[in-house]
């Protein structure tokens, strides 16, 4: 699969459409995805046994922000 | 000294020759592109080989060396990059027919410092499609250099052939889940995923963004020290990198190691962990304690529910990162990368909140971990490299979970947490192949986990090329 590299051209990254609002998936693919889907949230609902709605969510680079205040 | 030995030098002892002027960046790179040439077609590590850009660059270097204008370990030392790193007029695909023929207008920040450091950037590595653990088939498996039959795992998969065989001195990937650590493990190098913040992600694709990170992969630990020290530290372009002091890292190597203590992970019911594997910890071990190190067991915490919300926060936000393609051009995915998509943005967002409280408690869990002992040693992967081919599995197994969750049970947990682990060489399995153990650090303590892989290494001499080496030159 290599290929040699190119020359500088357009910036061609595909373009993000207008859409807004939730994901169209037609009703075949919905049918395909049913199964599969509710036994992920079957699993992601065991969760609940750890996580506890008193919790604030642990947020990005709460972890690292500690670790600066503590060196800073 | 002949291209396949130069090839075969560490990133630390060909960057001292070049300062030496032993040898030049130009021989260097040109032995480099040779090898690449000759094994590429058998290993397929990279998407884009950049000759006429690396040979320019070479030369400039030969010129700045000779000039007296040296810029470090890293100047005219030829190193590759996972294809989603931004390069400036070079295409970066992350291997996906839907990023097929971008062509960035700048360079990742990582792109940038080893540029300023002087180092060669002689290609784009293969890799999982996104970063998302399947192979596109535009793009197709990374063979594993030490036996071709076998693969390399992902995502980082052209990276870590391309450094196992001597396709340049070291390499960048990425790590959502594993994918620096796993397949350095399965190929037999060193891997490094430091710290959530440590190294700015600015101009990578992301997967998931709270859980990505991005860091070295080479033959040696003081060659990860090397190019760690090289690209680590603030960015104004990546909120999240943070503002604390990088460290020398590879001077820290020089140093006396201190008696640290060291608790190992113990064997747990489901952890899936192969005889091979668990000798090969055990092992690990043993020859820490040998090295003057206290080894305590300890459990892991909460490893199921750890990858339960590692994989909730990865599908959501992967999914949100790909609304635009998903909605546009969803045939373009490959089809498991499309599924997990697909399925990602129907997970409610209670999910995910609930997926983020869990993480919290995981941290909370290390961080009391971390109060008895000051690194973790565990296995890296379950298991050694599979052969390649076979039929196509579903993402999701019947009983919910996804079937990346049992290869990231030792890696996953350090993605959710943030923490630094690295997979340095630990022998090889009864077929041959190769097996890679982890030390994991607390938040920023890279310096004291380069310092203990170090010691392991030097200990174990597991610093070695592919014994397929007959193999891949054959």
């Amino acid at each position: 699969m290599a290929t040699h590299e190119r020359q500088p051209e357009a910036n061609n990254r595909p373009a993000r459409p207008m859409t807004v609002g939730q994901l169209e998936l037609s009703a075949e693919r919905r049918e395909f995805l049913a199964p599969r889907l509710a036994a992920l949230l079957a699993d992601f609902s065991k969760l609940e046994a750890l996580a506890s709605s008193d919790w604030e969510p642990a947020m990005t680079a709460e972890l690292t922000d500690e670790v600066r205040r503590e060196r800073e | 000294m002949s291209g396949s030995e130069l090839c075969a030098q560490s990133l630390s002892a060909i960057g001292q020759r070049i300062a030496q002027r032993e040898v030049s960046p130009v021989e260097v790179t040109e032995a480099t592109l040779q090898r690449i040439e000759q094994l590429e077609p058998r290993l397929n590590a990279f998407v884009t080989v950049m000759a006429e850009s690396a040979l320019a660059a070479a030369t400039r270097a030969e010129q700045e060396i000779s000039r007296g204008e040296y810029r470090g370990p890293l100047h005219g030392v030829p190193i590759s990059l996972k294809d989603l790193f931004y390069t400036k007029g070079v295409r970066t695909t992350a291997a996906s027919r839907v990023f097929a023929d971008f062509v960035p207008d700048r360079d990742a920040t990582v792109v940038t410092r080893l540029r300023d450091a002087g180092a060669i950037i002689i290609g784009k590595a293969n890799m999982a499609e996104f970063a998302y653990g399947e192979t596109h088939p535009d793009f197709g498996p990374t063979h594993n250099p030490w036996h071709l039959d076998y693969g390399t795992n992902g995502s980082s998969s052209g990276s870590a052939a391309a450094v196992a065989a001597g396709l340049g001195y070291g390499s960048f990937g990425s790590d959502t889940g594993g994918s620096i650590r796993l397949p350095s493990a399965f190929c037999g190098v060193v891997g490094l995923k430091p710290t959530y913040g440590r190294v700015s992600r600015a101009g990578v694709v992301p997967l998931s963004w709270s859980l990505d990170h991005v860091g070295p992969m080479t033959r040696n630990v003081r060659d990860c020290a090397i190019l760690l020290e090289a690209v680590a530290g603030a960015d104004a372009d990546d909120p999240t990198a943070a503002r604390v002091d990088v460290p020398h890292y590879a001077e820290a190597l020089d140093r006396e190691v201190p008696r640290l203590t060291i608790g190992v992970l113990q064997p747990a019911t489901g952890d899936g962990v192969t005889p091979d594997v668990r000798a090969a910890t055990d092992r690990a071990a043993v020859t820490l304690r040998e090295l003057g190190f206290k080894t305590i067991p300890v459990e892991q915490p909460h490893p199921e529910q750890a990858l339960r919300a590692l994989m909730a926060i990865l599908y959501v936000e992967a999914s949100t990162y790909h609304q635009p393609w998903l909605r546009s051009r969803p045939e373009d995915y490959s089809v498991n990368t499309r599924e997990r998509l697909e399925l990602g943005s129907l997970i409610p967002g209670t999910v995910y909140v609930q997926a983020l409280q869990a993480r919290r408690i995981v941290i909370d869990a290390y961080r009391a971990l971390f109060r008895d002992v000051d690194l973790l040693l565990s296995p890296m992967s379950p298991f050694a490299s599979y052969r390649l081919g076979g039929q196509r599995v579903q993402p999701v197994t019947e009983d919910g979970s996804d079937r990346m969750n049992g290869l990231m049970r030792f890696s996953g947990p350090f993605d959710l947490t943030g923490l630094p682990g690295i997979s340095v060489p630990a022998g090889v399995t009864t077929d041959g192949l190769p097996i890679g153990v982890q030390f994991v650090g607390k938040a920023f303590g890279e310096e004291a986990l380069f310092q203990v892989a170090h010691a392991f290494q030097q200990a174990t001499a597991a610093t070695i090329m592919p014994t397929a080496e007959g193999n891949l030159v054959a």
